[in-house]
């Protein structure tokens, strides 16, 4: 198991180089440069030699690059282009803003959907799974900024209940936290529902049932415990993507984290910026598909079998 | 089929349900799904919207009048005036092509891309195999809005840069769908043959191999129909879309937002536009997704 954590964490290195090339090269290869906004007619053109040559833009985009990644390797994302502070802290600052979005979003969103699906499942064809089928079909079919919007209308110019945005106080997080949760329980619910689905009729429920198993505990063990794996994916990547900064989300709600800043950074061409912040954000997308397969054996023992027994081959063929 | 006339009535249902071919029996399984024939409902009435969207003139969308300033909805202007008194009616509904055509080319690109990508990577395995998977896996990884960000800033802003931006971060799905499915088919007997009377590689993938692992890979183009409205439709949100004074439908929704208080209708017409289109592919690739899953067929 370790060794599958390892390899999986390793296999980070080779994504973080070809993420950060293709995005340094992309932004670098972009219209316009860093230096156009400090040129006035005034500038002469020694002063704009010299201003290429100190950001390097006299050099190859390779060059460029070499450097980045050199000091990447070293652990430091470099200064923005813009506003020559440090990258990293920029990240770690609105990094707590995007951690507490997500796992709202992510409490709100399974509390509501993991229920509702199982619900949904168990009444099949009637009209609970209608309308919770229809539901989260329009949940999913609704641009999540165009919900936002909706529920800023609602919620805060006609019955002024909460602030439309910003990030003063709790009740500013309100919104955007319901919002993020709403998305997620659109795709969890319909997950749920339809590998629930897939495990009602097998012959162990039955069994089970036949047995005497109450049918809380039927449900609760037989039934989800089987059905857990797509569930957790859904969740996982739904989380991910929240987690790498809902950019849109952010942005509507004027949610500082850390979504918006690399909005702001692409919107600046700010290379370094940009680069740090995709490369940030890659790494903690990666990282939670790694924590979600090893979910899988957490929830699944014929998972957890599968790496015990791998142990065990090695040890024996030792 | 006409050399035997009246056979049909001589045989039994269930063999006449067999005597069906592939096609006809996913049309027959569509039109018994309700939530298909909704879709295809909205999306035959979308495509009216659109074909009638052809007449109006793109002066007539971007005109502006300061007498219809915030103009509140009549039936002149059903949906309002906006800041610049343009008729938002109009207006929503010339960028139905914008919302419909990216759709359809971005999914399209995402498609051909990783089904080329994915069934190489299944038919030949080993090497190509590793390379194709490990660079769709790095694409993959990247976060979708924010490589469609990058990508709109190197390429400009426009219509055919936002196709090709939310086209290219749809491919690490086809890629893996595609693989998958062509993984199950190559060892079959029927692919074995066709090498064996010497069919080149190429031949037999195109012509054997995927046409035989298709369902998989039609109905997540359905879905990813939907996905790429929306990703479009939010990349336009958030100023990286066609830009403006094209009315579309994410610029719109945005445009409104500056006067959500005052006059909501700006932003809420167009954005129940995307809504019902994405729902209209979401309704149609859930009743494909039943029509072509041999798992749930009873």
């Amino acid at each position: 198991m370790l060794r599958y954590v390892l390899k999986r964490i390793l296999w980070l290195i080779p994504v973080i180089i070809c993420v950060s090339f293709i995005v340094f090269a992309l932004m670098d290869l972009a219209p316009g440069t860093i230096i156009d906004a400090m040129i006035s007619e005034a500038t002469t053109a020694e002063d704009i030699a010299a201003l290429r040559a100190k950001y390097d833009l006299d050099k190859p985009l390779i060059y460029r690059y070499g450097k980045y990644m050199f000091r990447l390797a070293q652990g430091d994302l470099g200064l923005s282009d813009v506003s020559q502070t440090s990258v990293w802290d920029k990240y770690i600052t609105r990094l707590p803003n995007t951690l507490l979005l997500s796992l709202a979003a992510l409490v709100i969103g399974s509390a509501i959907s993991i229920p509702m699906g199982i619900n949904a499942a168990r009444h099949a064809g009637k009209i609970t799974d209608t309308a919770t089928t229809t539901f989260t079909l329009i949940g999913m079919s609704m641009p999540s900024f165009w919900l936002a919007l909706l529920l800023i209308l609602l919620f805060s110019y006609y019955l002024g209940w909460v602030p439309a945005g910003g990030n003063k106080g709790f009740s500013a997080f309100i919104l955007p936290a319901v919002c993020s949760g709403l998305l997620l329980m659109a795709n969890s619910t319909r997950q749920t529902r339809s590998s629930m689905l897939e495990v009602l009729n097998s012959d162990y429920l039955r069994t089970a049932r036949a047995k005497g198993v109450p049918e809380k505990v039927v449900i609760r063990k037989h039934a989800l415990g089987n059905a857990w794996i797509p569930i957790l994916t859904t969740i996982g990547s739904s989380l991910g993507v929240s987690l790498a900064g809902s950019a849109v989300i952010e942005s509507v709600f004027a949610w500082p984290g850390v979504g918006r800043a690399t909005v702001d950074a692409v919107l600046a061409r700010d290379v370094t910026e940009t680069c740090g912040m995709i490369i940030m954000s890659t790494i903690i997308y990666v990282l939670l598909q790694l924590i979600v397969d090893l979910m899988y054996a957490f929830v699944d023992p014929r998972i957890r079998a599968q790496y015990t027994n791998r142990k065990k081959k090695r040890r024996s063929a030792v | 089929m006409s050399k035997i006339p009246n056979a049909s009535e001589t045989v039994p249902e269930a063999k006449q349900q067999k005597k069906r071919s592939r096609f006809g029996e996913i049309v027959h399984s569509i039109k018994r799904n309700k939530s298909a024939v909704a879709g295809l409902i909205i999306i035959a009435l979308l495509l009216l919207i659109l074909i009638g969207s052809l007449f109006i003139k793109y002066e007539a969308v971007t005109a502006t009048s300061t007498a219809n300033r915030f103009r509140t909805p009549d039936l002149e202007f059903p949906f309002g005036g906006d800041n610049m008194g343009r008729n938002v009616f109009l207006r929503t509904i010339y960028g139905s092509r914008y919302s419909l055509s990216i759709g359809f080319l971005a999914a399209a690109i995402s498609t051909v891309l990783g089904v080329f990508l994915g069934s190489l990577a299944g038919y030949y395995g080993g090497l190509v195999d590793d390379i194709i998977m490990r660079a769709s896996d790095v694409l993959a990884s990247i976060p979708g809005m924010l490589l469609g960000m990058v990508i709109i800033t190197v390429l400009g802003q426009s219509l055919q840069n936002l196709i090709i931006a939310v086209g290219v971060t749809g491919v690490p799905i086809f890629v893996r769908i595609t693989r998958a499915s062509v993984l199950t088919i190559k060892n079959q007997e029927y692919v074995e043959a066709s090498r064996a009377i010497g069919m080149s590689h190429l031949r037999v993938i195109f012509t054997q191999v995927l046409p035989n692992g298709l369902s998989p890979i039609i109905v997540t183009f359905t879905s990813s129909l939907g996905l790429s409205i929306i990703v479009a439709a939010s990349l336009s949100f958030l100023g990286f879309g066609v830009p403006v004074p094209k009315p579309e439908w994410g610029t719109l929704v945005s445009a409104g937002r500056n006067y959500i208080r005052t006059s909501p209708n700006l932003m809420s017409f167009p954005g129940l536009f995307i809504m019902i289109t994405v729902l209209a592919f979401n309704l149609l690739g859930d009743g494909l997704r039943d029509a072509l899953d041999p798992k749930l067929k009873k």
